[in-house]
């Protein structure tokens, strides 16, 4: 386990936000981090349901050793107009060098609605609410995140919690698919544009998780078969045991910055 | 893979064709109407919409219409509100079994503030917009057409104009490759999901046109602007006609896998 003096990304003083906090893969990396965020660190966790945000905090409670500052934010990524609202309380009292690493992991993400092929995505307005909630937001929180934790003073680290998804087109997941290749493309401009802020894409495979629920009963067999064979390979993990290997990546900080890795190493792009 | 159409005597161009052209008023989207007019059979039609009804004239006029009757269609992409009445003037007055080959070429596109990096894309109004104009619109235009034009009689073609900002990070770009890569992906699901359609994603590499002037003399990024700079200096730039010219050919030899992305000078195949 890192020790919290060592760890240049997690030490002590580091900011983090995880955004979908309330659940899976969000809830996993917030626990993961608890153990591992050293005294005097703040850690944000967004999402829609304060239930579920509220039963992560007493996980990461349980866990943290340094007292950590745990704070819940509410808030939905697909209205655009409660952005600055909701922006403004996940990065609030962020006093200038209190913090020497700032960390942003962008975990929050929708699938659509996987019963529609892209020929039935008739109406422009769901269209536009899936963009701002699984692109939109994430591009406006980073610009956010970066204007806060401006300078060379602070270790900035993104994270873009993507997919396989984003490099291999799957039926019904137009929007799911197109997302996450956006969103890839727009943190490799970033790592182009700030080479001191280390960026990474991450495909945490797939995860037993209430969204990899949701997709298995889709409807569509091709769908099915494809995780019924992935579960027989035992490719379906915890999301413990992802999150786990999404902090390693990052402590270890050997990749390169804007690189898009999986947690099978299926591919590093 | 989607088989080729079996093309006979006719290519697909050649049949009786329902077009439409987005970003049809300057640039590429005047050079494919003038060119695809040529090649259009007997009794097509070409639909031409843009923001600008006088650069739509413009091009209506440059248009070949021996064989093709143009029909235009002012509209703004970045309005979703719009969109019904933009698609019912788009797809008014069809009458079935008139056309056995319909081709939607997505080529209306925007470049985003190329002035900001990352850090300065701050207001979520704008970033909305952007992906509506080039993203949004695609989709539900695409699921339009495909809804008024179904499968049996009629062979469905639809391109996406893209670029290799899809999958080649350039700085202050974010927008633009971001946009870029999510439509690439748009219509790679479509042509695994409607193998009878046949999808074309087609780079139609640095042109001489308004959008790349305004490209090089607006990009923030200093090395970005001075390659692009170097490219119109050494005489590197495409001529707009050219591409579309390889475009047409590319749909008249019809022998493209589904969903692929070409290039017009075979730089790269993805």
């Amino acid at each position: 386990m890192a020790s919290a003096g060592l760890s240049g990304v997690f030490g002590p003083a580091t900011f983090c936000a995880v955004t979908g906090g309330s659940r899976g893969l969000g809830r996993s990396i917030a626990v993961q981090l608890a153990g591992r965020l050293g005294e005097g660190s703040r850690l944000v966790l967004t999402g829609r349901s304060l239930q579920g945000l509220q039963e992560t905090k007493r996980q990461v409670e349980e866990k943290s050793r340094n007292q950590l500052e745990v704070k819940l934010v509410t808030g939905d990524m697909e209205d655009t107009t409660a952005y600055p609202a909701l922006f403004f309380d996940i990065l609030a009292d962020v006093q200038p060098g209190a913090f020497k690493n700032a960390l942003i992991i962008h975990n929050a993400g929708t699938l659509g609605d996987l019963r529609k092929k892209a020929a039935e995505h008739s109406d422009a307005e769901i269209l536009n609410k899936y963009y701002a909630t699984n692109l939109t937001s994430v591009i406006a929180l980073t610009a956010k995140f970066m204007q806060v934790f401006s300078g060379s003073a602070v270790r900035r680290t993104v994270v873009n919690i993507s997919s396989a998804a984003a490099i291999e087109p799957l039926v019904h997941n137009s929007l799911y698919c197109s997302g996450k290749a956006a969103r890839n493309m727009f943190f490799k401009v970033l790592a182009e544009e700030e080479p001191d802020v280390r960026v990474l894409s991450y495909s945490p495979g797939p995860l037993d998780t209430e969204m990899l629920r949701t997709v298995r009963s889709c409807g569509d067999k091709q769908v099915e078969d494809r995780f019924n064979a992935m579960e027989s390979k035992g490719m379906i993990l915890s999301p413990d045991d992802s999150a786990k290997h999404l902090l390693t990546l990052l402590e270890q900080d050997k990749f390169k910055s804007g690189a898009f890795l999986d947690v099978f190493d299926r591919f590093s792009l | 893979m989607a088989s080729p159409e079996s093309a006979q005597n006719t290519s697909v161009l050649g049949k009786p064709t329902f077009c439409v052209i987005t970003g049809a008023s300057r640039g590429l989207g005047r050079s494919l109407a003038v060119e695809l007019s040529g090649s259009l059979g007997e009794g097509s039609r070409l639909v031409l919409t843009a923001r600008s009804l006088s650069g739509l004239e413009q091009t209506q006029a440059l248009v070949n219409k021996t064989s093709v009757s143009v029909k235009v269609v002012s509209g703004d992409l970045e309005d979703s509100d719009s969109y019904h009445n933009l698609f019912q003037g788009i797809f008014s007055d069809i009458t079935p079994g008139v056309f056995q080959h319909a081709l939607l070429i997505h080529n209306a596109s925007s470049l985003g503030d190329v002035t900001k990096r990352v850090v300065e894309h701050r207001d979520a109004v704008v970033l909305q917009k952007y992906y509506t104009t080039n993203v949004t619109s695609t989709i539900t235009l695409t699921a339009r057409f495909l809804q008024i034009f179904p499968s049996c009689d009629v062979t469905r073609t639809v391109v996406n104009i893209t670029s290799s900002a899809g999958f080649t990070p350039i700085k202050t770009n974010s927008l633009y490759c971001s946009g870029k890569a999510a439509r690439d992906m748009v219509f790679k699901v479509l042509a695994e999901e409607s193998p009878e359609v046949r999808v074309l994603s087609f780079s139609p590499g640095a042109m001489d046109t308004e959008m790349f002037e305004y490209y090089r003399t607006h990009v923030g990024d200093p090395e970005v602007r001075t390659l692009l700079c170097r490219l119109a200096e050494d005489g590197k730039l495409l001529k707009p006609e050219f591409s579309a010219q390889k475009l047409v050919q590319i749909l008249e030899e019809n022998s493209y896998k589904s969903g692929a992305v070409l290039d017009a000078l075979g730089r790269f195949e993805h």
